[in-house]
Parts: structure tokens; sequence; C-alpha cells
């Protein structure tokens, strides 16, 4: 994978690194630019794109700018290549750009000063008192089935260009109240809750992008909550979940089981662990290959973050 | 993929997550190190905050597009 090679990370250093949809950094449609035109963010997205050559931000006209870009602050060109791209590609785009880096500094006076190391932070959008991590993946229907394997297992000639035959993805969901999934006795989970739950991690995003289910494919949602044990302000607690999707495209109908520990004094969970498995079956074509539509199983499981 | 999923994964049975499996799931299902290195960058999840810390720092940008964000929660 173009990340676990050892000269981007240490080249990635010299960087202030942001990841994020690429609609955001420049969209591709006219109305979208419009729409952004007087904002300070475009505007210097805009100078970077007028001087770069179009190999390096537009090889396809009017495609979407997905890709990895290296730009002064003020929006000057330092490289960039659009599309899927190869560790290779991108260590020879990351060292030209730092070379044209290096002259720059000096003639534009920039600091230049460490850019300090951070830790994973949840992707725009995501936040809350309670926020869960996770990744969804197939799981093996037969003996010998490839699909569910780790990527290290697999060793894709491309890792990048082939991604679609990657096992997971990522997925996350924040909420404000986490309060909704304690209880002293048992109960239900609210279900605004357990909606945003499913919406939002419970979706087959094995393979690709894909967008949140929306409340009326969310058939039913049931998660009952139940208190297992208390030791001072710490409660322990199980779930136990049921959950119903489905579109005239897909479904994922998985079982879920969980289990958590809540401070009371801190008004915070200590941990948060909940696995949901299940029958998926259909999906775009941007999701799923034709010959790839189940029902099999998939699985999601999420941790508290962080 | 641990022995235990395996195993429950090559049955027909349909597979129910309880207290006695769902660790072990938990394992099978979440990415193992290799697979989640791009994590460890420390990728700021704003443009507008990064362009900002940029020229506060005097630094350029590594920006890493996709369609649906890089970090997940696509």
């Amino acid at each position: 994978m173009v990340w676990s090679n050892e000269e981007i990370s240490l080249l990635a250093r010299e960087f202030v690194p942001v990841a994020m949809e690429c609609y955001y950094l420049y969209p591709h449609d006219e109305a979208g630019q419009r729409a952004r035109a007087k904002d300070p963010v475009f505007q210097t997205v805009s100078r970077f794109a007028k001087q770069a050559p179009r190999e390096a931000w537009e090889n396809t006209p009017n495609a979407s700018r997905q890709g990895i870009y290296l730009m002064g602050p003020k929006g000057e060109f330092l490289g960039g290549r659009p599309g899927f791209v190869e560790a290779p590609t991108i260590l020879d785009q990351m060292q030209r750009a730092f070379e044209r880096w290096k002259s720059l500094k000096g003639v534009s006076g920039y600091a230049n000063q460490l850019v300090p190391q951070r830790g994973l932070q949840p992707p725009a959008g995501v936040s809350g008192n309670l926020i869960l991590k996770g990744a969804v993946r197939d799981i093996a229907r037969w003996k010998g089935d490839k699909r569910g394997e780790r990527l290290e297992e697999i060793r894709l000639p491309n890792p990048q260009s082939d991604m679609r035959r990657w096992a997971w993805n990522g997925v996350w969901v924040g909420f404000s109240q986490p309060e909704g999934f304690v209880t002293e006795t048992s109960g239900l989970v609210p279900d605004a809750l357990v909606r945003k739950l499913a919406k939002t991690t419970l979706i087959d995003a094995v393979h690709n992008q894909t967008s949140p289910w929306d409340d009326t494919q969310v058939k039913s949602a049931r998660l009952e909550v139940k208190r297992v044990s208390a030791l001072g302000d710490r409660v322990t607690l199980a779930y136990r979940g049921e959950i119903d999707l489905r579109s005239s495209l897909a479904r994922y109908q998985p079982k879920l089981y969980g289990e958590a520990v809540w401070n009371r004094s801190r008004k915070r969970f200590e941990s948060f662990d909940l696995v949901a498995i299940g029958p998926r079956e259909g999906g775009s074509p941007l999701i799923r290959l034709a010959d790839d539509q189940g029902p099999s199983p998939m699985g999601v499981a999420l941790k508290l973050y962080p | 993929m641990p022995v235990l999923a395996a195993v429950l994964a090559l049955s027909q049975v349909p597979i129910i997550p309880g207290p006695e499996n769902f660790r072990e799931w938990q394992r099978t299902l979440l990415p193992s190190q290799a697979e989640s290195r791009f994590e460890n960058y420390g990728w700021r999840n704003d443009l507008g905050s990064a362009l900002e810390e940029a020229k506060r720092l005097g630094r350029p940008l590594l920006i890493w597009a996709m369609n649906g964000d890089p970090m997940g929660c696509t």
C-alpha cells in the first residue's frame, strides 16, 4: 500500500498532511465552482490549479480531482497526480515537490518550522462525546475464498489501482448524547441513536465508497442494552440487536452484540466494542462487481475512539 | 483469519455474534497494523485549517483527495 512505503512516510513529515473528499478540494462541475468562487480556500486551490500542468491536475476533463497534490501555503504548485497512483509515482512527485519547496521557501521567506506530528483525527463531520471507529469487511464464504483476507495476505500487484479488491473499509460515527447507550437495569437504546449507528456504519463500503442508508431504508432497528455488573463508578453493559436495512439495490441484515464500560462520574465510556454480522446482498455496480451480488456474510466492528 | 472465525464462516449456519465469540470477530474484522499504516500520518481533516497551519509554519501541504473521505466515513 502506498502509505506503507517507508520513504513516503519519512518525506511526508516535511508537509502538513490533509486527507479529504475531493469535491471539497475542488468541485469538478461548474456549478460547484461558482458556488465557492468567494471561498478563500477554493481561491487558493484555484491558484494551484492554474499553475499545474494538465497531467498533474486534470488528466480527464470534468473528472473528480481524486489524487495526490503537493502545494505551497499560498497555493504554489509543487506537484501532483490525479487518479489512482502507485507508490513509486507518489514518491517521485513528493521528491520533486520537496526540491521545488527548498527553492521556494528561501525566495518567499517561509519560516519552515517543524510540522507537529499528530494522532489520527476523525473525518470531517464526525464529532460528539462518543465517537466509534471501525471497519466493514467481507467474510470468507467457502474454503479458499479470498474475500475478507488481510491486505498483506492478498499481495495485490498494484494496491492502489486494485483498490476494489481490498477486503475492508473504514467507518466512523459520533454521538453527542452517549447517555442513551446507558442503563441501570435493561432497556432499549433510543431509536434515533440506533438508526444513526445503522445508517452510517452498517454499510457495504467494503470495495468502494457508498452513501449512508436513508431513513426509509431502515426497515427495523433494535438494540437492547443490559447492565451486566457495576463496580464503583464503572458500569459494564452488554448490547444485543438486530437491524434490517433494505433498498431497491441492496440489503444488509446483521445481528449485533457488544460490550461497553460506562463511567458514571466522568459520564464517559471507557470502552465500547460492538460487532455486527449478517448477510449482504446486491449493491450498485460502483460498489459490488456483477459476480459478487451475494448473498454473502459481511461484518462490521466498532471500537471507541480515541 | 482466526480459526474460530474461519470455521464459523465456512459453515452454512448463520453467524450470530455473542459474548462467546464477539472479541474474536472484532479481531477478524478490524484492520491489521499493516492495513492501517495510513492512519499514522496525522492527516488533518479540514483543508481550511490545514492551510492556516501551513501558512503559520511556513510549510507545504500534502493533500490526499478521494471520492469519499480517505479516512472512511464515505
